[in-house]
């Protein structure tokens, strides 16, 4: 009988639940912060304020909130000699500010550091 | 906008003194740290070879003794000799590693050594052989005291400096080993020794190195304006900036510098350097000054209010 796909009720039941652990969090900083131009190596990434957890079910009362908690990511970089360090440290904490919202779903505040910059 | 002139490897080309390289290095530059370690590293090689009599021993205390210098440069006496002061850390870390290897300690015997080791029995007279073997065989402290007296060639004094013993001790403990020594060597075969070329220190700087950088968490940092919120510049970073620029006017070498950065976005940098005998000192210092604050607005991102220039030293062309 032709009809209409509904979900089955199984699915309606158990919304995903996603988690992105700090460590994927870090990465995708850290990839992200190689690709700003001007930057020699990202020393370190952190997120210090646990990992983004998203509920599938988007009416969710909790996932709004968990939605609208910060992840703090924490960047250090060594900069290349030629680029003005606050410009490219408010480069890089843009970048990896939107790469890590579109990819985990959650809004971060990037805080970068220039721990170096490298004169050769 | 005024010209910021600011090449790479500023550190290594200018062969900067000790003392310059030892004020950086204590701000946190690891660069200045590297130029020091790359200048001492061979002749702190040869004294733990000497010491130890083992190469494998010897590059051990060498890679441990950079490490603790990296880590106690707050501690270094502002008046002692960077030579001196690693001597002494060098000859602690022997003394350690040595701890650490009681057999081989207690049986100095002939060891297999490659081919073209300082320490190859082979290619060496039997009397060298002999004399490294009694020279192991020493208590440690006569064995320092009479290496560096003996085949260093220091004066008592320096020797007392880095053992921490009095001259008279020193004076002691050389007499002490010579007469050990005198069963087995005549004075020749030590002449020989003290001549002889040792191999270069084994690669332990890379690792030292980096280990020095995985632990360099800049404490102070500036802070630099964005829209997104503050981000942060390594005071080392920042420094190591300053101080190149200055590198680059008027055969100035940038010692200290500080800089603060107590409420908004401006700083003040207090720098010292070493001016070139015979330049105008007021005229490079303003160069100086006009080139920091053109390199805090366009290299750093930190606009300068106040610029210290004060010149601590001079210093001549060899």
């Amino acid at each position: 009988m032709d009809g209409p796909v509904s979900e089955s009720s199984a699915e309606r039941a158990a919304p995903v639940r996603l988690h992105v652990t700090e460590a994927a969090v870090a990465s995708i900083a850290a990839a992200t912060t190689v690709g700003v131009p001007g930057v020699a190596t990202a020393l370190t990434s952190d997120a210090v304020s646990g990992g983004a957890a998203t509920d599938g079910s988007a009416t969710s009362e909790a996932a709004a909130v968990a939605m609208t908690v910060e992840m703090t990511v924490e960047v250090a970089i060594a900069a290349r000699l030629g680029h003005n360090c606050r410009d490219l440290a408010a480069a890089v904490q843009e970048a990896v500010g939107r790469a890590v919202a579109e990819q985990t779903g959650r809004p971060a505040r990037v805080t970068v550091t220039v721990a170096d910059v490298i004169l050769e | 906008m005024f010209p910021v002139v600011l090449t790479g490897g500023q550190v290594g080309g200018l062969e900067l003194d000790d003392r310059t390289l030892v004020v950086r290095a204590q701000e946190g530059d690891v660069r200045a740290f590297e130029v020091l370690a790359r200048r001492h590293q061979g002749a702190l090689y040869r004294l733990a070879l000497r010491v130890t009599g083992d190469p494998d021993a010897a590059g051990e205390a060498l890679r441990e003794a950079l490490l603790a210098a990296w880590r106690q440069l707050d501690r270094f006496p502002a008046d002692a000799a960077f030579s001196t002061w690693m001597y002494r850390i060098v000859t602690d870390r022997c003394a350690a590693v040595l701890r650490r290897r009681p057999a081989r300690e207690a049986d100095p015997g002939p060891r297999a050594a490659p081919a073209d080791s300082a320490y190859r029995d082979a290619g060496l007279d039997a009397e060298q052989a002999e004399l490294r073997r009694a020279v192991r065989g020493l208590p440690y402290d006569q064995r320092v005291c009479w290496v560096l007296r003996e085949l260093e060639g220091m004066a008592d004094a320096d020797v007392a400096e880095i053992t921490g013993a009095g001259e008279g001790a020193v004076r002691d403990r050389v007499r002490q080993a010579w007469v050990r020594l005198a069963e087995v060597v005549v004075d020749a075969t030590v002449r020989r020794l003290a001549d002889e070329p040792v191999e270069p220190p084994p690669p332990v700087l890379d690792a030292v190195l980096e280990a020095v950088r995985a632990e360099l968490r800049p404490q102070a940092t500036l802070a630099l304006e964005s829209p997104l919120g503050a981000n942060r510049l390594g005071h080392p970073a920042a420094a190591a900036v300053l101080r190149a620029v200055v590198d680059a006017v008027g055969g100035l070498r940038a010692r200290s510098c500080r800089i603060v950065q107590e409420q908004g976005p401006a700083a003040d940098v207090a720098l010292t350097v070493v001016a070139p005998f015979g330049a105008d000192l007021a005229a490079v210092a303003a160069e100086a000054r006009r080139t920091v604050l053109a390199a805090g607005a366009q290299v750093l991102g930190v606009p300068l209010r106040r610029v210290d220039i004060e010149v601590v030293d001079l210093w001549t062309a060899p």
